[in-house]
């Protein structure tokens, strides 16, 4: 795809008409707004926690909305089978009254697909997102199909009822391109929230751009020049997640049990280049790596037995990495 | 490496950036000087509180003064990389955009010239001056902590002070005498008793030890160079003198009458000079005067002198010739006397080799002594020290004293050369320790005749003389100029000029041996002593400064 000039220099003012729009319907959460936004740009999917009833479903309703994607909500729960995610094929009779076999295109058929409660659904349902989220395709039956593009994930976890839960593995949770915290809204955004919600008519966030608009955003992203340094930087963030690493801090030896693996690093590089398009940059800064570096790596740091029973939680660690980290 | 090129426009912009960039390395490494001379400075305050440190200010000044430039210099030549200019500017704000665009010079791309617009705008906004270039908290703490410790340490008391006090006393004691070794340099231009050569060659060792003492350090070398010239100076003359006793042996030897005079000479043989001049004496004197050789004698002693250099020996030669030409002009009798000066001329010329130099000795002697009095040293200690060991030695000095009685009544004239003593025994025990002390006494026994003559009458004298052996270590030897040429009592004997009498002279030698000024510390401590308590009585000085005086002796005493 030839990129034009012209989409380079609107690129940024086209994100914000987009978080502008997002925001008439979504109060605060400007930043995973952003981050979201940034994984949708980079092709990847994006993990939300947070705790019931903050508007993560909303947010990809509007996303969906506004990006005039297509939208599909998969709530997961113990029983979830499966095929009831990716699809089936059942047995159907054509207009001669023959039987066959026919697809039936489950939930994940979607440009954008909310997979709410990602870990109330058993290790088996999780798994058969797998190939949704990386390759965006599914295979049922020995047929393999491309899934619509552009082609994005967001599930969410509770982080308070845990029982009766099936945490992802490492394995899936390195699919997710970003892990989004979804903090409690503050006291003036409940405000703004409950008068929103509950008085007049709410404001209805317009379409700003379509699946083809971010497929060109997306290649325009792609080409953003990165410096040496810049980039050396990101890796030797990623290497310093490695308690077996010589670019290992203290705290990483002493918490990690496992560091990142390289697709952090990818996944630094490529929302690093987004966050600086965004930020109306032509160029990759050591404060884009050190922004997109907590989403990218939190899911990507497993913590030992002594960095759990001490409280530490991945962003701590990160912040002591990355402050220890000279550029 | 080959140099990355940089595009013209971007480099341009960059120029302020880089000429602040290189007035902040200037002012770092300045800092970083200054902290580094502090320190130094500091390491030598420490030092010198167990090290005396000559001039330590100075030091401390000159090191710090060259660290501080030398880093300047530096921190003025460190050209700053382009990678670094890059980095500064972004980290003031530029948020990476000149090292991308630095990075992507050679690219011509949509997002490389966009990239490199924005950059170059950016960087036309920028003031350089927003690159901090002031020093750090930090440093400005090591400066102040390190100032801080140099001022506590100036105030501390140093105990190495009086050290370095003594040391700038002997520098300038050393300096004093070196002045004086070139007075005394000029001043054997005028010495008649030495030839060109000779002083050429004191002048040699003269001018390095000059030399050597501007670069010694210490007092013990000092002394050690001194030591070592008056051996050179002293074997040197030795030399020097039986060279010119061969000359004037052979000069002598020429003439007829002086024949067997020039042989004992030639071979320094002081008894056979004193028995030929004898010789000669009764050639000139009594009942049987020659004429014939006294015309001979005068005119080869007219002969030789006129060939030898202006010295005293050849004025007292010219005295005798022209006594014994007035002798046989005139009748009158001065021919003896004046043969008997030669003779202690020739004698002493025998004993006393380096006779010539005695005011460069005595000079050489007293340096040790003044270097070692301003290092806070005693000489005497320094010498027991060097010795370090037991040495015996021969009870070998005495005084004399000569007597002689008057001829009877013949009014003849007599005199008894010297006093003079002779050793017969001598006994010696002694100790020594291998510190700087030692002791040990000794005894020794002189006895010497001395007789005068005169004509017409007979006078005798005995000099008898009994001397304090020493009998321990070998002493410093220290000049007592008083004692130059003999070490006994002159014994006259008075008489009236007359042709009768007998007249007989013993000459019973020198008592010391050879005595060439310089003589064991030990000797004449007790007649210094002597002198300073007498001196004490009869002074006005203080009780107190009378006590500081015998205490000083007592001490030296132990």
């Amino acid at each position: 795809m030839e990129i034009r000039e012209e989409a380079i220099r609107t690129f940024s003012e086209k994100i914000e008409a987009m978080e502008k729009e997002i925001g008439r319907e979504i109060i605060g959460q400007k930043e995973i707004i952003r981050q979201v936004l940034i994984t949708i740009l980079a092709g990847g999917n994006a993990l939300l926690e947070g705790v019931p009833g903050l508007g993560k479903t909303r947010l990809i309703r509007t996303i969906g909305h506004v990006l005039d994607l297509k939208f599909n909500r998969i709530q997961f729960t113990p029983d979830l089978m499966p095929a009831d995610v990716v699809g089936t094929n059942i047995v159907t009779r054509d207009e001669a009254g023959n039987s066959r076999f026919e697809f039936q295109p489950g939930p994940v058929f979607s440009n954008i697909v909310l997979a709410d409660e990602i870990n109330r659904a058993t290790p088996k349902t999780q798994s058969a997102m797998l190939e949704a989220m990386q390759e965006h395709t599914v295979t049922v039956g020995g047929v393999t199909r491309k899934l619509p593009e552009p082609y994005f994930v967001l599930a969410t976890q509770n982080p308070l009822e845990q029982e009766g839960t099936y945490p992802l593995p490492e394995a899936q949770l390195d699919r997710f391109f970003f892990k989004l915290m979804v903090n409690f809204p503050s006291l003036e955004e409940l405000h703004e929230i409950v008068n929103l919600t509950t008085s007049g008519e709410e404001q209805k966030a317009q379409k700003v751009t379509d699946g083809a608009g971010i497929l060109e955003l997306r290649a325009i992203a792609r080409e953003v020049p990165i410096a040496r340094g810049v980039q050396d930087y990101a890796l030797r963030l990623v290497l310093a997640t490695h308690p077996e690493s010589e670019e290992a801090p203290g705290v990483t030896k002493k918490y990690v049990r496992y560091g990142s693996s390289p697709r952090g690093a990818q996944a630094i590089i490529s929302a690093a280049r987004i966050r600086a398009l965004m930020e109306g940059r032509y160029n990759v800064s050591f404060q884009d790596i050190r922004y997109v570096a907590y989403p990218a790596l939190r899911h990507r740091l497993f913590l030992n037995f002594e960095g759990i029973a001490e409280g530490r939680t991945p962003d701590d660690v990160l912040q002591e990495i990355i402050e220890g980290l000279s550029e | 490496m080959m140099k990355r090129y940089v595009d013209p426009e971007l480099n341009k912009v960059l120029a302020p950036v880089r000429r602040r960039l290189i007035l902040k390395s200037t002012i770092r490494m300045a800092a970083l000087g200054l902290i580094a001379a502090l320190m130094q400075g500091l390491i030598w305050l420490i030092v010198s509180f167990f090290i005396p440190i000559f001039a330590i200010e100075i030091k401390m000044a000159v090191t710090g003064g060259l660290i501080f430039i030398i880093a300047c210099l530096v921190g003025l030549m460190m050209k700053p990389s382009m990678a670094k200019i890059a980095r500064e500017a972004d980290r003031q704000g530029l948020e990476e955009r000149v090292l991308t665009a630095w990075e992507l010079s050679g690219r011509d791309d949509v997002f490389a010239r966009l990239q490199r617009q924005d950059a170059i705008e950016k960087l036309h906004s920028f003031d350089p001056k927003s690159i901090d270039i002031r020093i750090s908290k930090e440093k400005w703490i090591a400066m102040g902590s390190l100032v801080l410790a140099m001022v506590i340490s100036f105030l501390l008391p140093n105990p190495q002070d009086h050290a370095i006090q003594q040391q700038l006393q002997m520098k300038n004691t050393i300096k004093e005498e070196i002045e004086k070794l070139e007075e005394v340099e000029k001043e054997l231009a005028d010495d008649v008793e030495l030839t060109d050569e000779e002083r050429e060659e004191i002048q040699k060792v003269l001018q390095e030890l000059a030399q050597k003492l501007k670069e010694i350090r210490g007092y013990r070398e000092a002394i050690k160079e001194v030591t070592k010239s008056e051996e050179k100076l002293v074997n040197m003359l030795r030399k020097a003198q039986e060279s010119r006793m061969a000359d004037l042996g052979e000069k002598l030897s020429r003439q007829e009458v002086t024949q067997s005079l020039g042989q004992m000479v030639r071979e320094m043989d002081e008894q056979g000079i004193m028995e030929e001049m004898e010789k000669l004496k009764e050639m000139v004197q009594g009942e049987k005067i020659d004429r014939e050789v006294m015309e001979a004698l005068q005119k080869a002693l007219e002969e030789v002198a006129e060939q030898l250099p202006d010295s005293n020996l050849k004025s007292s030669m010219m005295e005798a010739a022209d006594a014994i030409a007035a002798d046989l002009s005139t009748g009158s009798e001065l021919s003896a006397r004046a043969l008997e000066a030669l003779e202690g001329q020739l004698t002493q010329m025998v004993q006393n080799p380096v006779s010539v130099s005695g005011n460069i000795m005595y000079m050489l002697q007293n340096m040790k002594g003044k270097i070692a009095q301003a290092a806070g040293q005693d000489i005497s200690n320094l010498a027991w020290a060097e010795a370090g060991q037991q040495n015996n030695r021969d009870g070998d000095s005495g005084k004399g004293n000569g007597n002689s009685s008057d001829a009877e009544n013949n009014g003849g004239q007599g005199s008894s050369v010297t006093g003079n003593q002779e050793s017969q025994s001598s006994s010696g025990s002694g100790s020594g320790g291998e510190g700087n002390s030692a002791s040990g006494e000794g005894q020794g026994n002189s006895n010497g005749n001395g007789s005068g003559g005169g004509i017409g009458g007979t006078s005798t004298g005995d000099g008898q003389g009994s001397g304090i052996g020493s009998g321990h270590v070998q002493y410093e030897k220290i000049y007592d100029p008083q004692r130059l040429g003999d070490g006994g009592e002159i014994s006259q004997v008075s008489g009236n000029p007359g042709n009768e009498g007998d007249s007989e002279q013993i000459n019973a030698g020198q008592g010391i041996g050879s005595f060439d000024g310089f003589i064991p510390y030990n000797e004449v401590f007790g007649e210094y002593k002597s002198h300073a308590m007498q001196n004490l009585e009869r002074m006005d000085v203080p009780p107190n400064m009378r006590e500081l005086v015998k205490n000083y002796f007592s001490s030296l005493e132990e």
